[in-house]
């Protein structure tokens, strides 16, 4: 008896877990941009002179727009507040009695509500920083942060970085910056900024046609090339200089007959990979430090010319442009030259080839009519995407040119001359959203992207 | 001459009944009906737990899993790119893509559509088939019962149609379903960060005869608290749900409803 009891219960719940349950499968969330409340910094010091507010404002407006452009965020407009930020304190009613209340924020609909104090005594900032979670009432991070006045941009962009970190587990491109040349001077010279476009800095003097710039992993020094005659010579050649950007002192690394540019560092930043054209056709050579040929990696074939190398993040794999094939094409290779792969086969003209930092995707500009337009693909050549689409004020299509990855992968700088001059500009790897970085009538060309400069 | 007639007619009409087959296993295949059932329903109705009253209220049933619901993984909204409409002559292979995506979106509608009215012809048709089954079934399960249990009071809790709905009920509790499933899809938002992890949550919610809430608890953690934390914001969002039909109260209340999410 005992025992078909028990037979009949193991039955009996054998069929209870697995009687069908009424089930539903509600399928992908669609995505939504976080509604973010960040108000002013509460103002700690006494007195506040003028001064202070604008340091703070200017911060402020810093991090806001970092955060903005990330593209995970709607920021909340300040009249949507209902609490007055500034009389209440930056912790949550539950652990200070002048705190403020979930509820005032939970009622705009807010999903995150940053609360920064801040002060500036003598050169001294200091600012105390927490992040919560609307909806359950979390802190999510808290972070203090103390620096000269001089770095208040620095701050900014690390706040913002931090903020980025707590949530989606990787920190911004916030803190890395652009280097492009730009006729600004009347001449072509290199230039670097921030990667919003602040903080231009022209950093060469050449007077002369400055080409294809790019950074060392470590963004102390910039290579380059512009057009150079020996004395006494008849030759003209595009040398490539290095350029270290603390002393300002410039180098010539390679100054072989004929071109000499389109350079790239490896990852160690030892070797430098080049397109020369000594014997005649331009193919890629791999050099050390001092710019003593150490192999050429590539050969024709049939006089084609190979050029635009850039390096993987680990630096074992090469994309560049190659005509071999008779358009210019994207191709792939080994860093020592073998296992060349094609890539692409449509378009009338692709170059300029960037790898995303975790190697998977490569961006590169391709030509059909008139114009360039920026495209993305998977690193073997499938999966191609167009990014780019922008027209001119006259309605005809504007060219988008030499794109570079973003340290954090998730942006593309490119140039596009839909204003009438090549203004650089930066997308969203799913092409939706689009920022301008330079907001001038010059021109500017060959963007690169540094690494993420955050020194932690 | 007439045996080669006859060959051939016979041969016609095995193809048939072989097509007729085929056709009916692949597509109108239904879920085995299990005697032991019939043994879980007594076993729940274990006679301390239920007052009077509740033996009186309707059977216990369970709404299957509907197959014929449309397949949510396509329905997710394909990535909005502005910029890439309007491109025209264009790279062949990126047009491609873009043209499937316009057309993806168009047959989805289609097929939701059809496969609906698919579904309602097939439960019709299955109708009858279905009802000759449950009186064996009925018939069975009531010899059983006389058998297994002499305890009468439970005879009416006994005699169930089975786990599986079918026929109108199915078509009623499904339309319920979608109801809730629409509901909860209008809320069901994560921001960017969260997309494309492959993180499966299942939350297992019950609610009252009127959609109310009753209660919602994660049944399966995607090991991401923060994506469990949206989950169930979707849910708190949505409700309450649409009234109850009357009879499928009860299984809402003490079953409850799973919820995947995405799947």
């Amino acid at each position: 008896m005992k025992f078909l009891l028990s037979t009949l219960l193991i039955l009996a719940f054998y069929n209870l877990s697995h009687a069908e349950q009424a089930y539903i499968k509600i399928g992908e969330a669609q995505t939504k941009k976080s509604n973010l409340a960040f108000p002013l910094f509460n103002q700690i010091n006494t007195g506040k002179p003028p001064q202070n507010i604008k340091v703070a404002a200017s911060i402020h407006k810093t991090i806001t727009e970092d955060l903005e452009k990330s593209t995970y965020f709607k920021i909340m407009s300040p009249n949507s507040f209902l609490e007055n930020t500034s009389t209440t304190s930056i912790k949550s009613k539950s652990l200070d009695p002048s705190g403020f209340k979930f509820d005032t924020w939970k009622n705009i609909e807010a999903d995150f509500l940053i609360r920064a104090s801040f002060s500036l005594i003598a050169d001294d900032i200091s600012i105390e920083m927490y992040l919560y979670q609307v909806n359950n009432s979390k802190t999510i991070i808290g972070k203090k942060y103390n620096a000269k006045s001089s770095h208040a941009t620095q701050i900014a962009h690390t706040f913002a970085n931090d903020i980025l970190e707590a949530l989606t587990g990787q920190r911004g491109a916030f803190l890395s910056k652009i280097v492009a040349t730009t006729d600004k001077t009347g001449h072509k010279e290199v230039i670097t900024m921030n990667w919003d476009g602040s903080e231009q800095t022209i950093i060469t003097s050449d007077r002369s046609v400055a080409i294809s710039p790019n950074w060392s992993p470590d963004a102390k020094k910039v290579v380059y090339s512009i057009y150079t005659r020996k004395v006494g010579s008849a030759q003209t050649n595009l040398t490539l200089f290095e350029h270290n950007i603390l002393t300002g002192k410039r180098t010539i690394i390679s100054n072989r007959n004929g071109l000499n540019s389109g350079a790239s560092y490896s990852p160690d930043g030892k070797y430098i990979y080049l397109t020369i054209s000594q014997s005649g056709l331009p193919d890629i050579f791999k050099l050390n430090s001092k710019g003593d040929i150490i192999s050429q990696l590539t050969k024709g074939p049939a006089g084609a010319m190979n050029v635009e190398v850039a390096l993987n993040k680990d630096g074992s794999k090469i994309a560049f442009s190659s005509d071999r094939g008779g358009k210019p094409m994207i191709y792939t290779m080994t860093s020592d030259g073998g296992m060349v792969k094609r890539l692409t086969y449509d378009g009338k003209y692709n170059s300029t080839p960037s790898w995303s930092p975790d190697g998977k995707k490569i961006a590169f500009a391709s030509q059909f009519d008139k114009y360039f337009d920026i495209f993305i693909m998977d690193h073997d050549g499938s999966n191609i995407k167009r990014l780019t689409t922008a027209t001119k004020a006259n309605g005809k299509r504007a060219s988008n040119e030499d794109p570079s990855f973003s340290p954090d992968g998730r942006f593309i700088v490119f140039t596009s001359n839909r204003t009438g001059h090549f203004q650089l500009y930066t997308i969203s790897i799913d092409g939706t959203e689009e920022h301008r970085v330079t907001q001038d009538s010059h021109n500017y060309y060959k963007p690169k992207w540094s690494n993420n400069l955050e020194q932690n | 001459m007439n045996l080669a007639r006859g060959l051939k007619i016979s041969f016609a009409a095995h193809a048939l009944l072989i097509l007729f087959m085929i056709i009916k296993v692949t597509y109108f295949a239904k879920p085995e009906i299990n005697l032991s059932q019939a043994i879980r329903v007594d076993m729940v109705g274990l006679p301390d737990k239920y007052t009077q009253d509740d033996l009186n209220t309707s059977q216990p049933s369970e709404i299957k899993k509907n197959n014929d619901l449309p397949e949510k993984e396509i329905t997710q909204p394909t990535q909005n790119t502005p910029l890439n409409s309007v491109q025209r002559n264009e790279k062949t292979k990126n047009e491609a893509v873009t043209k499937s995506k316009k057309s993806d979106e168009i047959s989805l509608n289609k097929n939701l559509k059809q496969k609906q009215k698919e579904a309602l012809e097939k439960v019709k048709k299955l109708n009858a088939i279905e009802k000759i089954k449950q009186a064996v079934l009925k018939e069975k399960l009531s010899e059983q019962q006389n058998k297994s249990s002499p305890n009468k009071i439970f005879k009416g809790r006994v005699i169930t149609k089975g786990t599986a709905l079918s026929g109108l009920d199915k078509i009623q509790s499904d339309n319920y379903l979608l109801k809730i499933d629409s509901a909860i899809k209008n809320s069901w938002q994560l921001p960017q960060w969260l997309i494309g992890k492959s993180l499966k949550t299942k939350v297992l919610i019950k609610f009252d005869e009127n959609g109310n809430l009753l209660s919602k608890k994660i049944y399966q953690s995607s090991g991401n608290p923060t994506y469990d934390d949206y989950c169930l914001l979707a849910i708190e969002k949505s409700a309450p749900f649409p009234k109850v039909p009357e009879k499928f109260t009860e299984v809402y209340k003490e079953d409850g409803v799973l919820i995947g999410f995405p799947e």
